[in-house]
């Protein structure tokens, strides 16, 4: 009966999970929502983790029931992610296992998500697609690694979504992906824009500039509205990243698909997904936004099969890097 | 043109099926593009459309530079073909020749390879010097025609679904990179061969290639871990 | 004499060709092309380096034609714009087609079931039936690399034949 508690702040969310043995015993999470219109920067970010880390940690453990004593192992997230906000966090992490003399382990962000991925929903081996405000990536594992099969070629697709939600000046609350969404439901005209696929790779920057420099001129010309290039930016970017899992899918003969990070909370790029899973006879594993979003059980979850498997982290290494690659960490836990 | 009869599927990818047959009385391949029913369906029309007119033009333009591509009979939009020469007589994927060099001659193996090398960094820098970027470099998507001597070696590109004109160095770099990923994962140890390829390519592109080779090595960074200083 | 071969299953049609020499009433079966009262196509045999050139061309035009998307006026005049790598209608019918000195002539029917269009054609073309198998004694593989715009570096891969049926397959969407 392995207790681990795991702390995650890379991004604008700060959460902390405990779980045991599998099981997510409780799993509190805050968000830095900024007014609309703005991102957030790394600074306020990290004083926003600081204000309320402490709260959520108490939290955590009323919630779960545990004790500081009871627990084996704590996690905190590594990398990658915003500088600032990953080390307010780890401070934190680093405290409690000095105070609580419990041995640390530094989590990879990434796989964070797949490993909840994974033990959530019992997909065994599948193509992974994780998507997020800071990272796209199509993953598959292979002989003791996630390899990273295709990627953005520049920014996120998560990334891509926020920063138009801010020309249109919609709520960041609870997530600008979450209100481009509600909006595209309710698009209907298909507005052309650049579909770049490289290979297995993405591309989105490109895409990004043409609908922030043609927004107002296609809203002005009554054509379009706000709805319709929500709906246009969604169905471009959706079918570009569906195109490259499937590519991958292809590639490794894969009968599973499996999407994480906050953009898999999308109800449209499951739909497709599973579509498109289907057709190949394969099946598509997703998760609600419980877990999509990120949260501080997942590192949990991960860290206890980096335990189980025989890692820690040496307490000089207990830093944070705003690089991780998902394919640096030695999947020990699986064969 | 019902494709199915008198034709038989060689391959089906995640892109389209590939059918052999023949085509007023040539032997012939069919390139018959799936319909994505994920994709709303106007936005499915015009990548399928646009992916077909980018193929073709590669194959044709890539001919007109000296590079051996499959011929093109027919573009169909309305029912998604594209005919094409059959070129696999006497030929195997790169890969496979790759597979089976290593397989059978440990010792010597860069040194029988190295012409092949040499001609593909040839091929893919006409290709980038003339502005066109292959898309999906992979030893799968290279035939080697067999029978030939080794130390001229006769190679066929095939695959150019996801072509495009106009590349910048950026697309280059990452087309070499897609290659490289591709070439050492899928056959190990040949490190000294990419790099023979890497070679030929400079040489034969000349003044262009530092910025695609810089390019290269920002895309590999990328990937690569950074070592933590202080 | 006349050789008639099948274009793609699908479309249910056959052309057949027929090859005359030494011709002398060319400028007459010209003006008889232009009025309209021969229903034919006439290509110069100089450019054909072989009849799958031909049976490309031809299977393009109808495949236009069933799809109402004809870039000139009729199925004849398609085939020998097909024919052509530019995409001026005027100059491929003119380089292609019949010219008023021309002593041998390609002749193309489509779907001449009884080989009454056939005769009909042959009885006002003054000048012999050849053999389809002599049409190699016609064709100007030099001019025909000019005409197509094949360079050096292109013959020394694949066949000039490939060469010249793709440009004819995708004249429309590429720049030569």
């Amino acid at each position: 009966m392995t207790v681990v508690i795991g702390f995650e702040g890379s991004a604008n969310k700060l959460g902390i999970g405990i779980v045991r043995d599998g099981k997510v015993l409780s799993n509190p999470r805050v968000t830095y929502i900024t007014p609309p219109g703005e991102g957030f920067l790394p600074r306020d970010t990290a004083k926003h983790h600081q204000a309320h880390v402490l709260d959520v940690l108490e939290k955590a453990l009323l919630e779960a029931n545990v004790k500081p004593s009871e627990i084996d192992v704590v996690c905190y997230t590594k990398g990658p992610g915003m500088g600032a906000p990953l080390v307010s966090v780890a401070v934190v992490a680093r405290t409690v296992a000095q105070l609580w003399n419990k041995p640390i382990i530094g989590v990879n962000h990434c796989i964070g998500h797949i490993e909840m991925g994974r033990t959530i929903t019992g997909a065994e081996n599948p193509t992974v697609l994780y998507v997020s405000g800071g990272n796209t990536q199509v993953i598959a594992y292979s002989q003791k690694r996630y390899r990273i099969f295709g990627e953005t070629v520049d920014i996120a697709v998560g990334n891509c979504l926020d920063r138009f939600a801010r020309v249109l000046k919609l709520s960041n609350d609870p997530s600008p992906g979450y209100n481009i969404e509600q909006m595209a439901k309710r698009g209907k005209i298909l507005v052309p824009l650049p579909y770049v696929v490289k290979g297995m790779d993405v591309s989105f920057s490109g895409l990004l500039s043409y609908i922030e420099d043609r927004a107002e001129s296609l809203l002005g010309s009554g054509q379009y509205t706000k709805e319709d290039l929500c709906f246009s930016l969604q169905e471009t970017v959706f079918a570009m990243l569906v195109e490259t899992t499937e590519r991958a899918m292809a590639h490794c003969g894969s009968k599973e698909v499996l999407i994480v990070g906050g953009v898999g909370c999308n109800v449209r790029l499951q739909d497709m997904m599973e579509k498109m899973a289907k057709e190949r006879g394969a099946t598509l594993f997703a998760t609600d936004e419980r877990f999509c979003i990120d949260n501080g059980a997942m590192i949990a979850q991960a860290g206890l099969e980096m335990y189980l498997s025989g890692q820690t982290t040496k307490w000089e290494e207990t830093t944070c890097t705003q690089r991780f690659r998902t394919d640096e960490v030695e999947v020990t836990w699986r064969d | 043109m019902d494709i199915a009869d008198n034709k038989q599927l060689v391959k089906q990818g995640a892109e389209a099926k590939i059918f052999k047959g023949s085509f007023l009385r040539k032997p012939a391949m069919f390139k018959e593009r799936f319909r994505k029913t994920y994709r709303h369906p106007i936005l499915d029309e015009s990548i399928t459309k646009e992916r077909m007119k980018a193929e073709a033009r590669s194959l044709v333009r890539c001919r007109m530079l000296g590079i051996h591509t499959p011929a093109v009979y027919s573009i169909d939009f309305s029912t998604r073909v594209i005919i094409m020469e059959d070129v696999s007589e006497d030929t195997q994927t790169m890969r496979m020749y790759i597979d089976n060099v290593q397989n059978s001659n440990k010792n010597d193996v860069l040194k029988e390879l190295k012409p092949l090398m040499e001609r593909v960094g040839q091929i893919i820098a006409t290709l980038h010097k003339n502005s066109i970027v292959h898309g999906d470099l992979t030893t799968s998507n290279m035939l080697v025609k067999l029978g030939r001597d080794r130390s001229t070696p006769e190679v066929i590109i095939i695959d150019f679904g996801l072509s495009y004109v106009d590349g910048s160095a950026e697309d280059k770099g990452v087309d070499l990179y897609v290659l490289e990923r591709a070439f050492l994962s899928t056959h190990p140890n040949t490190e000294e061969l990419f790099k023979t390829l890497l070679q030929s390519y400079r040489r034969n592109y000349g003044k262009g290639s530092s910025e695609v080779l810089n390019k290269l090595e920002e895309v590999r960074m990328r990937g690569r871990k950074r070592t933590m200083v202080g | 004499m006349s050789v008639t071969l099948e274009l793609d299953k699908s479309l249910k049609v056959k052309i057949t060709l027929t090859l005359f020499s030494d011709v002398t009433n060319s400028k007459e079966l010209r003006q008889k092309l232009v009025e309209g009262s021969l229903q034919c196509s006439i290509i110069k045999p100089s450019l054909v380096l072989d009849t799958f050139q031909l049976l490309v061309a031809a299977n393009k035009a109808v495949l236009s034609q069933q799809q109402g998307t004809l870039k000139t006026k009729g199925i004849y005049s398609e085939i020998l714009y097909n024919l052509s790598p530019s995409k001026n209608i005027t100059e491929s019918l003119k380089t292609f087609g019949i010219g008023e000195n021309d002593t041998s002539i390609l002749v193309l029917v489509l779907n001449d079931i009884d080989g009454t269009k056939v005769n009909s054609i042959s009885s006002v073309v003054k000048g012999k039936l050849a053999s389809l198998d002599t049409l190699n004694m016609h064709t100007n593989e030099q001019e025909i690399k000019k005409v197509y715009k094949i360079k050096e570096a292109e013959q020394n891969c694949g066949s000039l034949l490939g060469s010249l049926v793709s440009r004819i397959a995708v004249k429309e969407i590429i720049s030569i």
